[in-house]
């Protein structure tokens, strides 16, 4: 006989934190973030994780696009958002893969990948990913030029898809202004 | 044959039979397209039906899905946002109400979140997310950053085996890269590489295209292994006729579908002669 039931484990989604200097910051962040839909909660952060102030606002990382937004537009808030370990971390390399002598050039990161043209600066094409907000930000972005395209992308991501679009369409957009296409 | 799937769109919640007011483009408005072009080679077109929602509106699809509960052969879940809890909800509705369950996209990265991987039928990861599927922890492609590197044929099919071994494939999945892979029980049993047209992997949606021939195909009762050949296949002579650029836009693609896949169905003799879901 089993004395006590087995209890179904708890699938829960990653999650990082805003680090912030005060109290009232933590508290703005949660509301800012609760009215546009996303789920956040204040909890204290782990000791080595403090930040002037007891409190940071935990998110799902899976939001973390729609986080940065709506934090860059709260213009004078100065934050940090942490990961809980490195494993939480969403990818930082790139793969760059130049297409009809270099008239192309695609950057994937992690599942995305864009891909613009050297010589008149557009998006061509958009592709990979699995969340919602992709093939709205391909369908607004593409056969933009690169700054059309990054007011696009900056502005309606907000899934992890779509935070990797944004650093792939940064790298690119760097590449570009590099010359190095 | 019912698809489930977000669209960039402002749309209300609803099950979709009119494909003329489907965008075309990257995600579920390409696979949509392109089954319809597959279903209507053989008249069957109007056994498509796509139950979506606006791009904010994952959840209402899921709620739908496990309130209505929907029944038929074969559906196929897409881009929608990938929330564990409900997703396990709506799958066991699924499961119970239709004989074929492919996944895809965020369908495809919530279903192996939630370890529900053997439960499905099909999976249909590029050769980049089989490392996420390979990764026995990960919830998401962007934690992993073997993503990024390389991953040549060999390599995938040690992906595709530890993939299997750790429980994260289902029955059949396709491998979509230079070398299309078609997998039955974690072994590797077709291939399809030529014509080999580089060009098709920045082009938006044609991943998209190829699960949407796939499983229309399948839906019509050809074996999966079948359906695999004729889907790839015309996609990459597709891909040769029109001479894909990387500006290519995927509707040039889908437009060329009936035409490419009757010449490919004339010459391998194929026919739709398998219950779904057999094979």
């Amino acid at each position: 006989m089993r004395l006590f039931g087995r209890k179904k484990r708890e699938r829960t989604p990653k999650t990082a934190l805003i680090l912030v200097e005060e109290v009232a910051s933590a508290m703005k962040v949660e509301n800012l973030l609760s009215r546009e839909g996303i789920s956040a909660k204040v909890v204290a952060p782990p000791l080595h994780l403090r930040k002037g102030c007891d409190l940071s606002v935990e998110f799902s990382i899976d939001d973390i696009a729609g986080v940065e937004r709506v934090l860059k537009r709260a213009h004078a808030l100065r934050y940090e958002i942490a990961y809980l370990s490195s494993d939480d971390e969403p990818a930082d390399i790139y793969r760059v893969k130049h297409f009809d002598n270099g008239k192309y050039v695609m950057v994937r990161c992690a599942n995305m990948k864009i891909t613009v043209d050297t010589e008149t600066h557009k998006v061509v094409n958009i592709s990979g990913g699995g969340c919602p907000d992709v093939p709205s930000l391909a369908h607004h972005a593409v056969g933009k030029d690169v700054h059309q395209a990054g007011e696009v992308i900056e502005g309606n991501a907000y899934s992890l898809c779509g935070y990797m679009l944004k650093k792939a369409f940064y790298k690119s957009r760097e590449l570009l202004e590099e010359g190095q296409c | 044959m019912l698809v489930i799937g977000t669209l960039p769109l402002n749309i209300p919640l609803g099950i979709y039979e009119d494909m003329g007011k489907i965008p075309v483009g990257l995600g579920t408005g390409a696979l949509c397209h392109a089954a319809h072009q597959t279903l209507k080679v053989f008249g069957r077109e109007r056994d498509l039906r796509l139950l979506t929602a606006g791009a904010h509106n994952s959840d209402k699809i899921y709620e739908f899905v496990i309130s209505e509960k929907p029944q038929g052969k074969l559906a196929c879940v897409h881009y929608i946002m990938p929330k564990l809890a409900p997703f396990e909800r709506m799958f066991g509705v699924l499961r119970e109400n239709f004989s074929f369950l492919t996944f895809d996209a965020g369908g495809m990265y919530a279903c192996k979140a939630c370890k529900l991987a053997k439960r499905a039928d099909m999976f249909t990861p590029d050769a980049g997310e089989m490392a996420f599927l390979a990764d026995k922890d990960s919830t998401h492609p962007a934690y992993v950053q073997h993503i990024l590197l390389e991953i040549d044929e060999e390599e995938v099919k040690k992906l595709v085996e530890l993939a299997y071994r750790n429980g994260n494939l289902p029955r059949y999945t396709v491998v979509k890269g230079e070398v299309d892979l078609f997998v039955r029980d974690g072994k590797v049993v077709k291939e399809v590489s030529r014509p080999s047209i580089p060009e098709l992997e920045p082009i938006g949606g044609t991943g998209d295209t190829l699960i949407g021939i796939l499983a229309a195909l399948i839906y019509l009762g050809f074996a999966p292994e079948v359906a695999f050949e004729l889907a790839s296949g015309a996609l990459r002579q597709i891909g040769e006729e029109l001479r894909v650029k990387p500006d290519t836009l995927v509707g040039e693609i889908i437009a060329r579908i009936p035409a490419a896949l009757s010449g490919a169905l004339g010459q391998s003799g194929a026919l739709p002669n398998s219950p779904i879901g057999a094979g």
